[in-house]
């Protein structure tokens, strides 16, 4: 029986780039433009991947190793203020099980120079997903794989 | 022009029911049974509460003080498990402007012969409309609703 | 700046900022392939003994790592304790969203010859320069 909780936690990520906020905010309008840097691995070819950017719209992504555990993400999107500010939920799925919701808000705020994107999620962590063996060699999520580096000192 | 601004909160609420899991959570997941707590106060009036509880379901309901803007919540049910969690995205507005979007989450722990609630929001307050402290006021007067919900319900059988 | 909020008060922040170095960063990574002592550690790194000693003591101060000295020699190990589950979570996802962002700003610079021509834009060169992450 799987042990329930539901931890929250959220983060904040800012980055500067050389682009004036229309261009940034256009990277995450379009399927095409976001095949070309959203997904979580270069090396995992999506299985699917479709995106409805409206309010009310929805994206659906299928990534993972091939053969391997299928990591599926999903999103609402709720607030879009065209070159300023994406607002979506979604949650993440490993296989069949549901690992997490969150809120991601995304501002694109023009500064000297290009733009200033503040990324902020609120997320809240479901049932342990520890116990999930995700952990493919070549998953390269995490920070410098610092995940399976632990996971080989526990068997060591 | 509407100046742009973000507020990033977060609060959690616990409330001790005597009535077991299984009745606190039939009165979020029964549209009838919610519709009696899960209202505004007794002045506001008050359009029709929609609910389809499941995952991927909405949620609606809109209300307010007679000649005064109108409040609209529009939820998104985003993962249920029976008797023990719900989470929940949500947005308001205000007439017509999206005032906030929030991440909420209820978890109905057993607590002897009652339960214990958490509700955790996790919220993002838009353009200056960051009322956190009302917020929370407002959602603790849904859980005194809730609460006297279930004990009429409790001496009622 | 890492701001979080978690059920469970942990020293991820310490943890974050004891992994942001990349000399600290290749002594875990040898730790994670077993025990080790100082100089073991010390062996392949470009620096003085007391260096590595400092960068171990933030190590340890971090949770990360925990060392104990038997007769003259101290060993060193992982201690994966430190990182529950949610923590786990919490910086896989940081560190996931912190990989796309290295790769949109890629992106950006592959596709500024798409901008306006007749807006300046910044050194052509940017479009060459590609992070290897």
């Amino acid at each position: 029986m799987i042990e329930r909780s539901a931890i929250p936690a959220s983060f904040t990520i800012e980055r500067h780039y050389p682009a004036k906020p229309a261009r940034v905010f256009a990277a995450w309008a379009s399927v095409e433009a976001k095949a070309r840097w959203a997904y979580c691995d270069e090396a995992w070819k999506p299985q699917l991947h479709e995106l409805d950017f409206r309010v009310g719209g929805r994206e659906r992504a299928i990534t993972g190793p091939a053969g391997g555990t299928r990591h599926i993400f999903e999103a609402v999107y709720w607030d879009i203020v065209p070159d300023e500010r994406i607002i979506f939920s979604y949650d993440m799925h490993l296989d069949a099980r549901r690992i997490s919701v969150s809120l991601s808000t995304i501002e694109f705020l023009a500064e000297a120079g290009g733009t200033r994107m503040r990324f902020t999620e609120q997320g809240v962590f479901l049932d342990g997903y520890d116990d999930i063996a995700g952990r493919e060699e070549g998953t390269r999520i995490g920070l410098d794989n610092l995940e399976r580096m632990l996971r080989r000192a526990e068997a060591a | 022009m509407t100046k742009r601004s973000t507020v990033h909160a977060t609060f959690t609420i616990e409330r001790h029911f005597p009535s077991p899991r299984e009745k606190v959570f039939r009165a979020y997941s029964d549209p009838k049974s919610k519709a009696k707590w899960f209202v505004g106060p007794e002045d506001w009036e008050r359009s029709d509460h929609k609910l389809d509880f499941c995952e991927g379901g909405r949620e609606s309901v809109s209300g307010g003080p007679p000649g005064q803007p109108v409040h609209y919540f529009n939820g998104l049910y985003q993962d249920i498990v029976p008797n023990e969690r719900i989470v929940m995205s949500y947005e308001m507005h205000m007439d017509n402007m999206r005032i906030s979007v929030s991440l909420g989450t209820t978890e109905f722990k057993a607590d002897g012969k009652g339960t214990r609630l958490v509700y955790t929001e996790q919220i993002v307050f838009l353009d200056g409309h960051d009322h956190l402290a009302a917020r929370e006021e407002g959602t603790r007067a849904l859980f005194d609703n809730l609460a006297a919900a279930l004990e009429r319900e409790a001496q009622a059988s | 700046m890492l701001n979080y909020k978690a059920a469970t008060p942990a020293p991820l922040d310490l943890a974050f900022q004891a992994l942001a170095d990349p000399t600290r960063r290749v002594m875990v990574e040898r730790l994670s392939q077993g025990p080790a002592s100082v100089s073991e550690l010390a062996r392949p790194l470009d620096m003085t003994l007391s260096a590595v000693v400092q960068h171990l003591a933030v190590l340890e101060a971090s949770g990360l790592v925990r060392s104990q000295k038997i007769g003259r020699v101290r060993t060193c190990r992982i201690e994966p304790q430190t990182f529950t589950a949610a923590e786990r979570w919490l910086s896989e996802r940081r560190a996931s969203w912190e990989r796309r962002f290295d790769r949109l700003g890629a992106f950006l610079a592959e596709t500024e010859a798409d901008d306006d021509p007749a807006t300046p834009s910044a050194a052509p060169s940017i479009r060459h320069r590609r992070k290897k992450t």
